[in-house]
């Protein structure tokens, strides 16, 4: 069976039930709608809206989820023994990654988050985490677009109070 | 060979041949299409970092900076906190290997969290490997105070604390014993002079220990010098003026310390023989299977042991108090050896022991 997802510029995208189903807000909509597998009517009259996703974002959604929809559910660690949290990326979702530039991922994360797929938002939170590993303060500012509110004065007390350098 | 200018780099790359496929990529978004990431989501991707990576957040701007010292939970090699005569000085090695270090420094009558608003949310749920505290000047309680809010909420493997004969921990030591949050698996004491410590105080916070992996006290010669040996005041070769006045342990306290802890070590006790008797039948029960003690005494109550060691049924003994070592035991598995520092000291070390002793187990041998 079929499910019609519609993203915010109405594009429709027709996807298999169990793909629908790897989104936990997905799968809240359609029982709200009292979309049932079992149930074709159901499926056939009914569409899902998506108004926080675009279709270049879905395309990629979609994309992720048809790779990965025979997955056990696996239990992620809550924390390696030095208090980090872990996980682990696999050479598929790497390669998937790799060629976004830091404002697509963002896009893709805001959806995967809005959508709660959980295993696609660790990969983008963990890819974006390699992308700062090694990166100073202002390449980390420009990489996310933050104007730093600091002034030079603030910054040199914090420099001055916790006495690292950056090099 | 150092790098070239820019303009010259941008010249030495190649240039494309026009058959070659262009590249496919999307077209890079601008910096106003980079979505702004919301709290919650950024709190998710810091914690990924180590805390090495974390270090230049604290500069990327206001809101990234609270963010980053709100998670806390940092991971740090080693802290070693100074508190001397001038100047108090809180290390916080982040990364041992890469040498990155972050300090705190303040005057003594300045508590920490004065000086620096945001010291306790670094120490935020951090862990630590190995805290060190060196604690050098007179009447430390108002740096006790200073510590215990600035690690509120720290978790220790080791802690280690040097006291000078002019500082009294005991307040420090207690609220570590107590706290909920830092539970550390090895507390390691060093006193150089232990006359000025209030020891009655020191005694009852003692007292408290619940549940230690390994716990150490140790006599230094010298306040810097923690690898070497021979700043160790034992084996002494001249008895103290009073032989057991700077005693840190009496005999009530090492029997709970035997208890509590799987590894003990304790310098000078001021004890009786029943009470190493007793200590050594608290380690002949133990259902672990490696458990030790090690103190320091003098020979009348090494005698004292003997004496009670020879009326009591079901233990052994092996040569002579006089001449050396002897050693008796319970159960195949304990033993105490008692012997006279062969370096010239004065003073009788005493060792009860219970080591892993599987291997000797031989099938078929009734237990």
């Amino acid at each position: 069976p079929n499910v019609k997802l519609v993203t915010s510029d109405n594009e429709e995208f027709v996807v298999d039930f169990r793909i629908a189903k790897m989104s936990v807000t997905v799968s809240r909509l359609m029982e709200a709608m009292n979309m049932s597998e079992t149930d074709d009517a159901s499926l056939l009259s009914n569409s899902i809206p998506l108004p926080n996703v675009t279709k270049a974002v879905m395309a990629r959604v979609i994309e992720w989820c048809e790779k990965h929809k025979n997955d056990e559910p696996k239990e992620e660690k809550e924390n390696d023994k030095r208090g980090r949290t872990t996980h682990v990326v696999s050479d598929w979702d790497k390669e998937f990654l790799k060629n976004d530039e830091f404002g697509r991922l963002c896009q893709l994360m805001g959806a995967a988050n809005y959508l709660e797929i959980k295993g696609l938002f660790n990969d983008i939170s963990q890819t974006i985490a390699n992308m700062i590993h090694g990166k100073k303060s202002d390449e980390i500012a420009e990489m996310f677009n933050i104007h730093c509110d600091l002034t030079e004065a603030e910054k040199k007390e914090i420099r001055k109070k916790t006495a690292w350098c950056e090099d | 060979m150092p790098p070239l200018p820019k303009s010259r780099r941008s010249r030495t790359r190649p240039i494309p041949l026009k058959s070659e496929e262009p590249r496919k990529r999307k077209p890079r978004l601008s910096a106003d299409e980079i979505p702004v990431l919301p709290d919650d989501i950024l709190r998710i991707i810091f914690k990924h970092l180590s805390s090495v990576d974390r270090c230049p957040l604290a500069i990327v701007s206001k809101r990234i900076r609270s963010l980053d010292l709100e998670i806390g939970n940092r991971s740090i090699d080693a802290v070693d906190v100074v508190l001397g005569e001038q100047i108090d000085r809180i290390n916080a090695f982040v990364d041992v290997k890469t040498d990155r270090e972050i300090s705190f420094k303040s005057t003594p009558n300045v508590e920490f969290t004065r000086c620096y608003d945001h010291i306790q949310l670094f120490f935020k749920n951090a862990s630590v490997a190995d805290l060190d505290i060196w604690a050098e000047r007179r009447s430390d309680e108002r740096s006790a105070k200073s510590l215990t809010s600035v690690f509120q909420s720290l978790l220790v493997d080791d802690v280690r604390i040097y006291m000078s004969d002019k500082s009294d921990f005991s307040e420090f030591l207690h609220w570590i014993l107590t706290s909920n949050n830092l539970v550390p698996k090895k507390i390691s004491l060093s006193f150089k002079s232990p006359e000025r410590q209030n020891f009655t105080r020191l005694r009852n916070t003692l007292r408290n220990i619940q549940q230690l992996e390994a716990f150490n006290v140790d006599y230094l010669v010298t306040m810097r010098g923690k690898d070497k040996d021979e700043c160790r005041e034992f084996p002494r070769r001249t008895p103290y003026k009073s032989p057991l006045e700077k005693a840190i342990c009496d005999g009530s306290t090492m029997v709970h310390l035997a208890r509590n802890c799987d590894a003990v070590s304790l310098g000078l006790v001021d004890c009786t023989g029943q009470h190493l008797l007793e200590a050594f039948q608290v380690i002949c029960e133990s259902p672990l299977i490696s458990k030790e003690l090690k103190v320091h005494t003098i020979e009348s109550v090494v005698e004292e042991l003997f004496t009670l060691a020879a009326n009591t049924n079901g233990l052994r003994i092996f040569g002579l108090p006089d001449r050396g070592i002897t050693d008796f035991e319970q159960s195949r598995r304990t033993t105490l050896d008692v012997d006279v520092d062969k370096k010239g000291g004065v003073y009788w070390s005493v060792y009860i022991y219970k080591l892993d002793s599987i291997k000797q187990n031989e099938p078929g041998q009734s237990t």
